[in-house]
């Protein structure tokens, strides 16, 4: 039938141009990533590239600060930055060869490595959870209990691991008990009502709301507007950003290895300057997105450095009891079929970037870092 | 009766018909055409391609009307005609509905006439039987061969008894052998209906085998150019071989060529 | 019967001997590229996650369904209306020819903002859209392309606009709205699963699909794209049955009855 015939046509037409121009969109962060003040660089550099795991923001500031204070340049690499998306699963990316290391949270990266992709973890900066579920005060949510036949707005594509965990451990089927609903990455559809309680992170989305007017009220959302649950409070959180790399290609490649090891010491060192300059560093993050708002940004790092800091064992260096913790939960909870065969992470990569932090005098716990008082404005501007 | 007797069954009356008057393709397809047709009577319209004699049929039957003059049957405005059923019509294309089996097809203007089932379905099976198609009636079209479908197209133009049969070429698509045996079959039919048929065609010998009284039309802007009377009595198989047979085909030939210019 | 086995019996060995053969290549050569599942792999894979599936195969099923439904009933009305007036036939033929080449599929998150993001509406709507084209051209041309001498022959018999319709034009038009039936049980699964991708709840076989995908869990996205297709067999079944059963006629075997 021809009518049917140029349909067809036209649509992948239409498609292949939108794929076309968000590979555009994906690929403007190298231009934007170029390095100042460049040291005496070795002659030759090796082209890294690094998958993220959402969009440009501060949640990766310390790869961001890596390339713009030349901490990455310093070491050889020449590090180009792929920004992430709602349905961009960083793990295969990086299986596919497309990406050098990938972030991930882990038990976003463990299910795809269950079913054969070849990742390991080779560092954990982040030791704790920011996933939350919001929900309004008024909803009278407030437990994982209380979703029971609620709409539940969630990300999917793994973001959404710890809610199932969450639900199951409360005893509810999340298949029948709960309507689940893809979510967009922003609080429109809580906002909307669409939604009953909406996935958000500690660092993002929480503050999205309450840099919202609040119709009611004319001013902007409080806090106590809203109930929210903590998946860490609740006992079913899992570890959130890793750096994954492609297994197979580090036993083989040595070269591979050493690049690995150089990546993560420049990336912890970008970490580390990020907590220790805050304001500059929210400013490389605008830098690289200048439609983001400065203040939110700028509580956005705030929430992130929560995460990281403090570091007892050296910043990046994975935590056995938080890696097994995780681990149990994803199993108990049928994330996982079964514990990670063979090794799912290692420590010595970090281990020898952090070592080489040390030796260059430079604080990898950060026991003193304090969170500070941000106030957010409409739009998060 | 004397009365009705005299009445023709069919009448055309100066009857001109132009198509698209006033715009740039204007057709004069029939001028000033005059004919009578009698009860009973087999007439033949024959002439070239374009002549009108598709045009002066369907004016006969009502599906259009004249420009000027007046047609009548039985000394009625065609229209009435129309609406009192009194004809039946049979096409090129025996135009028999694929969803309707042979009986079905046979009861359709039955009905829309509003017969009722028993009725219909009585009548239906008279007409296989008059057209010798019995045990037919539960086939679909698809099933039947051409002359079979014509056939079917001539029981469903007769189902209703009309006094008067159009027939526009009903055996042009046939083969000769078959299109030979229809003829004798349709012969046979008006013998036992009395109905008055009108028939048009193209072929000469169909004409002379079928009718009493060829009418010889001009090629456009059409008239009734001849009239040749064909007595050859009762037709049968041995007819076509006869010399009077062969006789009257040439009369009919050279009533249908074309006058030469003069010098 | 054991004529309409015989006749499905060529398909029905083709489709075995790829099975096999697809299950047997991949068991022996393993390759790495997994992305296609052996179909062992892929049945297992349904009958482990049933209870997630079944729960979509309700929920994408009754958008299929009710926007085929709608879709049909709106293609066919369409085309009665314009069969009947020629001014509706010059005024929205063209209009609809012209919509129909706007990439439907594309207006799915535009929709999902106007209806709500969890409202079926926006996707019933995207599978009404995609339904009710081929059905309204391919019934209009049903309707309206009808022999001639056939009109004539009712007109001659005195029958009315509405006896013209009922007798000549629908029966006429049968075999141009089945086709374009089949076609649209089709599109109509294909558009149900693609709108489901923009967003909506997750409970579907469009999330599974593309959120199993993505995770690289391809045995169980091929298991639920293996329910969308058992779906639109199942609908293409049920218009051959339909079908089947509006036209007798179709089915009458072509014998050449000799006479």
């Amino acid at each position: 039938m021809t009518g049917w015939t140029k349909r067809g046509t036209r649509l992948a037409l239409l498609l292949a141009a939108l794929a076309m121009v968000a590979a555009a969109c994906g690929s403007t962060d190298d231009t934007t990533t170029t390095s100042t003040a460049a040291e005496a660089a070795p002659a030759e550099m090796t082209d890294v590239a690094l998958q993220l795991q959402w969009f440009t923001q501060a949640q990766f500031a310390g790869y961001f600060a890596a390339v713009d204070q030349g901490f990455y340049e310093e070491l050889g690499l020449n590090v180009e930055i792929l920004e992430g998306g709602v349905d961009i699963v960083p793990a295969t990316v990086l299986a596919s060869g497309a990406a050098d290391f990938a972030l991930s949270w882990v038990p976003r990266a463990l299910v795809p490595r269950e079913e054969g992709l070849d990742i390991v973890n080779i560092a954990q900066p982040f030791q704790r959870s920011g996933t939350l579920q919001v929900a309004f005060a008024d909803s009278g949510i407030a437990t994982p209990a209380d979703l029971e036949g609620k709409i539940v707005g969630n990300w999917g594509f793994g973001n959404e691991f710890e809610l199932l965990a969450g639900l199951r451990s409360a005893g509810l089927d999340p298949d029948t008990d709960v309507t689940l609903a893809q979510q967009q990455f922003d609080m429109l559809a809580l906002l909307a009502g669409d939604i009953d309680a909406a996935q958000a992170m500690t660092y993002n989305e929480y503050a999205q709301v309450l840099e919202t007017v609040n119709p009611d009220t004319g001013e902007l959302y409080q806090p106590e507007d809203l109930n929210v649950i903590n998946w860490s409070d609740v006992g079913t959180a899992m570890l959130n950003d890793g750096i994954w790399a492609d297994a197979g290609r580090l036993e083989s490649d040595s070269e591979y290895r050493e690049t690995a090891v150089k990546f993560v010491e420049a990336s912890l060192k970008g970490w580390i300057w990020c907590r220790d300059n805050p304001d500059e560093c929210v400013q490389v993050v605008l830098s690289n997105a200048p439609i983001l708002g400065q203040s939110h940004q700028t509580w956005q790092l705030n929430e992130i450095s929560a995460l990281i800091w403090p570091s007892p064992l050296g910043v990046g260096v994975m935590d056995q009891t938080l890696w097994d913790q995780t681990i149990e939960i994803a199993t108990s909870e049928q994330i996982l079929q079964a514990a990670p065969e063979g090794t799912a992470y290692i420590t010595d990569i970090a281990q020898e970037a952090v070592d080489n932090l040390k030796s260059q005098g430079l604080d990898v716990v950060g026991n003193d870092w304090q969170r500070v008082e941000v106030e957010l404005v409409e739009g998060g501007n | 009766m004397s009365a009705t007797e005299t009445v023709p069954a069919v009448e055309a009356t100066s009857v001109t018909k132009i198509f698209n008057r006033g715009k740039p393709n204007e057709i004069l397809a029939l001028d000033d055409v005059s004919v009578a047709v009698g009860r009973n009577e087999f007439m033949t319209l024959i002439g070239p391609s374009g002549c009108g004699k598709s045009t002066l049929l369907r004016l006969m039957a009502a599906l259009t009307h004249p420009s000027d003059g007046e047609i009548s049957v039985h000394g009625k405005p065609a229209d009435q005609a129309r609406q009192d059923r009194d004809y039946g019509m049979a096409f090129q294309t025996a135009g028999l509905f694929d969803w309707r089996t042979v009986s079905q097809n046979i009861e359709l203007p039955l009905q829309l006439m509003g017969w009722s089932k028993s009725d219909r379905r009585e009548r239906a099976d008279e007409m296989l039987d008059l057209v010798r198609l019995e045990g037919f009636g539960g086939h679909y079209p698809r099933e039947l061969s051409g002359g079979m479908q014509q056939r079917v197209a001539i029981a469903r133009a007769l189902s209703f008894s009309p006094s008067i049969l159009l027939m526009d070429e009903p055996f042009g698509a046939l083969d000769e052998i078959t299109r030979e045996h229809m003829q004798a079959e349709l012969l046979r039919i008006w013998d036992e209906t009395h109905t008055t048929v009108v028939f048009v065609t193209h072929s000469i010998p169909e004409a002379v085998f079928l009718s009493e009284r060829v009418l010889v039309m001009s090629p456009r802007p059409g008239t009734i150019s001849a009239e040749v009377i064909v007595d050859l009595g009762h037709r049968d198989f041995d007819t076509r071989e006869s010399e009077k047979f062969f006789e009257r085909v040439t009369a009919v030939r050279e009533a249908l060529r074309v006058p030469e210019e003069p010098a | 019967m054991i004529e309409r086995l015989r006749s499905m019996s060529p398909p029905i060995i083709v489709g075995i001997v790829g099975l096999v053969a697809w299950e047997l290549v991949l068991q022996v050569l393993q390759p790495d590229g997994f992305v296609l599942p052996p179909p062992s792999d892929i049945v297992a894979s349904l009958i482990a996650t049933w209870d997630a599936i079944w729960i979509a195969v309700q929920s994408t099923g009754f958008v299929i369904v009710t926007g085929l439904l709608f879709g049909i009933a709106w293609g066919v009305l369409g085309a009665l209306v314009v069969s009947w007036y020629r001014l509706a036939d010059e005024m929205l033929t063209p209009l609809a020819i012209g919509v129909s080449a706007i990439p439907i599929i594309a207006l799915a998150p535009i929709f999902n903002a106007w209806f709500g993001l969890l409202s079926p509406r926006s996707n019933q709507l995207i599978v009404v859209l995609l339904v009710f084209f081929p059905i309204f051209i391919n019934t209009t041309r049903g309707l309206t392309d009808i022999d001639p001498d056939q009109i004539d022959l009712m007109r001659s018999y005195g029958a009315s606009r509405w006896q013209i319709t009922k007798e000549v034009r629908i029966p006429n038009a049968m075999p141009f709205f089945f086709t374009a039936l089949k076609i649209s049980a089709a599109l109509a699964v294909i558009a149900a699963i693609v709108s489901e991708y923009f967003g909506g709840r997750q409970d579907a076989l469009g999330p599974l699909i593309v959120q199993n995908a993505g995770l690289a869990r391809y045995p169980d996205a091929w298991a639920a794209v293996l329910a969308g297709s058992l779906i639109g067999i199942g609908l293409y079944a049920l218009a051959r049955v339909v079908e089947r059963f509006a036209m007798p006629w179709q089915t009458a075997v072509n014998q050449g009855v000799e006479g």
